[in-house]
């Protein structure tokens, strides 16, 4: 080993060989979700607790407060677990990091689409087929909504769900298909298109990404949560209107609704930031900005 | 040469023009107009499709002459004319745009602001629409109230319109127009309708469960008739104030909060159909198993404790039981005293 190797080595940390056992857990990834989702959950619930007990706030377990910093909580505790954060984590307490130089970058087997990435074909992939998935999953209901429909007098659902399941297929539609897809037909071809080795923040592209699954959960379980009064889920419409979605909508349904759509929101917001820096910065030498593709 | 190929321009152009105009014509896009608003609002949307016809037609017979004159034959394989720029062109494609979405954003400002005219002489009707009612009330007869909107053909009729709790839309296709009921504000429409009939009131923001069963209807009258209908009314108020039924503030009770909507009641006149026909509430009672004025209670204050066959749960709102007791004993009364 040469001095200019073992110097290398200090300042990054190497490829590390996958860990085994009970390891296996502490890396990013899927079996690290489960477990740091929780503890997320329970330092919410914490926090929660010791403000509303210090502050001599009464009850101390107030059900919709505590649902309310749930919600933030537990998909943040997703992003962790899966290793959204770590390359900053391991920054911030000054770990050495990991090379992120391109030969880390692509996926090398069909399990690389499901764990944090910063390649943006794969980032673009993952955009695209997750879109495709919540598109099937919001035509399903409308096709319930249609066997509904298929004949005149209820058939298979009440009043409520029928505006319950066209609210959901709307939000799904808007805030989880037409917006995303756009952005990870983007991710995978305005790089390529302005001569760019990549999208200008590769790991913020990654979190905005692994946002929308989380979004989906939250959507999809506001379908359970209790909504308008003796019904399930929010039967607003996906405008929200007030007063029937505040007076209206007393269950926890629309708080699981809202930071849904807050999630998605983030995420597109993100993904906006990175679009603009990368076409603004990254074009190749000689790409001034009416010469770039009309794509772009 | 230059005259053949104008000539081939507007024939192409004419017969686009031809096939839009009779889709326009030929397919019943809107209502049939039952009101002067109604009228003005049809002005201003044959007046945007004819310019839509006009310059349709102009883009496509471009469009349709250049692809068949101009295309590449399979052995051509040159390069386009250099053509760049022409500023008369870009000039006039810039101008007629202008003066056309002037001219629309004028012919429609001027429509609206006839539309939201009071005339001086017009009757005043205050609706309030609840989840998932309507009722219409006319203080010009001594706030009589019912569920269905009647109007003497060719007077103005002003519609202040209230919500109690979400936002509602009042919308009768054949008047044109369109109005939110916003809780907290005061919102108008004017209506002069000018064709009898019956039209269909819908409420066209999602409100709720019982969303879709928020209708009513639109009665356009000789002002005889109308005249004689109130009449009407008002004996039957007078006749159910001295009545078996106690009449009075049970009446009032059940017109102001909208009963009458949804249920058919022989002593307020009422025809509602969304809700269980309240002249067989004794039989209803027997088969809750409870007496009548304790089921009549419960089922005002708490509607999803029993519901008759064929009804859903949660579409009567559960606002009920926030009525002042006086007025909800008046209604019970109203409501048990009223059966044979």
């Amino acid at each position: 080993m040469t001095s200019a190797t073992a110097l290398h080595g200090e300042l990054h940390a190497g490829p590390k060989p996958p860990p085994h056992g009970w390891r296996r857990l502490l890396a990013p990834g899927w079996l690290r979700v489960p477990w740091v989702t929780a503890l997320f959950f329970g330092i919410g619930l914490g926090i929660t607790l010791l403000v509303r007990w210090a502050e001599g706030w009464h009850p101390i377990w107030d059900g919709q407060v505590i649902t309310t910093v749930e919600l933030t909580a537990a998909p943040l505790g997703f992003l962790v677990g899966i290793g959204g954060f770590d390359y900053w984590a391991r920054y911030a307490i000054g770990s050495p990091t990991r090379p992120e130089d391109h030969s880390g970058h692509g996926a090398h087997s069909w399990r690389d689409y499901f764990r944090v990435n910063t390649d943006h074909k794969v980032i673009g992939i993952q955009y695209l087929v997750t879109t495709i998935f919540f598109f099937v999953a919001a035509g399903l209901t409308a096709m319930i909504m249609r066997a509904e429909l298929a004949r005149p007098g209820m058939q298979y659902v009440g009043n409520q769900v029928f505006n319950e399941l066209f609210s959901v297929h709307a939000a799904l539609m808007i805030f989880l298909f037409i917006i995303p897809a756009f952005a990870g037909l983007g991710n995978y071809v305005i790089p390529l298109m302005i001569g760019a080795p990549d999208m200008a923040f590769p790991r913020l592209n990654n979190i905005s990404f692994w946002l929308l699954p989380a979004s989906f959960a939250l959507l999809l379980t506001s379908l359970l949560m209790p909504g308008a009064p003796g019904s399930n889920g929010i039967g607003t419409g996906w405008t929200l209107y007030a007063p029937l979605s505040t007076k209206g909508t007393p269950g926890p349904a629309m708080d699981f609704a809202i930071l849904s759509l807050h999630l998605a929101g983030a995420s597109s917001i993100l993904g906006a930031i990175n679009f603009i820096t990368t076409i603004f910065n990254m074009r190749a030498p000689g790409m001034t900005l009416h010469k770039m593709p009309l794509f772009v | 040469m230059r005259r053949g190929v104008l000539a081939r321009l507007v024939a192409v152009g004419l017969a686009a023009a031809a096939v839009t105009t009779a889709v326009a014509l030929f397919v019943p896009w809107l209502p049939t107009p039952a009101s002067k608003q109604a009228d003005r609002i049809d002005f201003v949307f044959w007046f945007v499709t004819g310019i839509s016809i006009a310059i349709f037609a102009l883009v496509a017979a471009v469009i349709l002459y250049s692809v068949v004159r101009f295309r590449a034959r399979p052995d051509d394989d040159s390069d386009g004319a250099p053509i760049h720029g022409n500023t008369t062109l870009e000039i006039v494609w810039t101008a007629v745009p202008a003066v056309l979405v002037t001219a629309v954003a004028v012919v429609s400002a001027v429509a609206l602001a006839q539309n939201g005219h009071v005339p001086k002489k017009h009757m005043r009707v205050n609706v309030l629409a609840q989840q998932f009612a309507w009722s219409f009330s006319y203080p010009k007869y001594q706030g009589l109230t019912v569920s269905q909107l009647r109007m003497p053909i060719g007077e103005a009729v002003q519609l202040k319109m209230h919500s109690k709790d979400v936002i509602h839309s009042f919308w009768v296709p054949e008047f044109g127009q369109k109005q939110d009921l916003v809780p907290g504000i005061e919102t108008n429409v004017v209506i002069t309708p000018k064709r009898l009939g019956t039209y269909p009131i819908v409420c066209t923001e999602l409100c709720g469960e019982g969303h879709a069963l928020m209708r009513s209807e639109a009665v356009v009258m000789k002002p005889a008739a109308f005249a004689a209908w109130v009449k009407e009314q008002e004996t039957l108020a007078a006749k159910a104030a001295q009545g078996s039924a106690g009449g009075g503030p049970g009446l009032a009770a059940f017109n102001n909060n909208g009963c009458s909507a949804c249920h058919t009641y022989k002593p307020a006149g009422s025809t509602g159909t969304t809700g269980p026909d309240l002249d067989n509430l004794p039989a209803d009672a027997r088969r809750a198993g409870k007496p009548l004025v304790a089921f009549v209670h419960e089922s005002i204050v708490d509607p999803n404790a029993y519901i008759e066959k064929g009804y859903q749960p949660n579409i009567m709102p559960s606002t009920f039981k926030s009525l002042p007791k006086a007025q909800l004993d008046a209604l019970v009364k109203f409501l048990t005293q009223g059966q044979k």
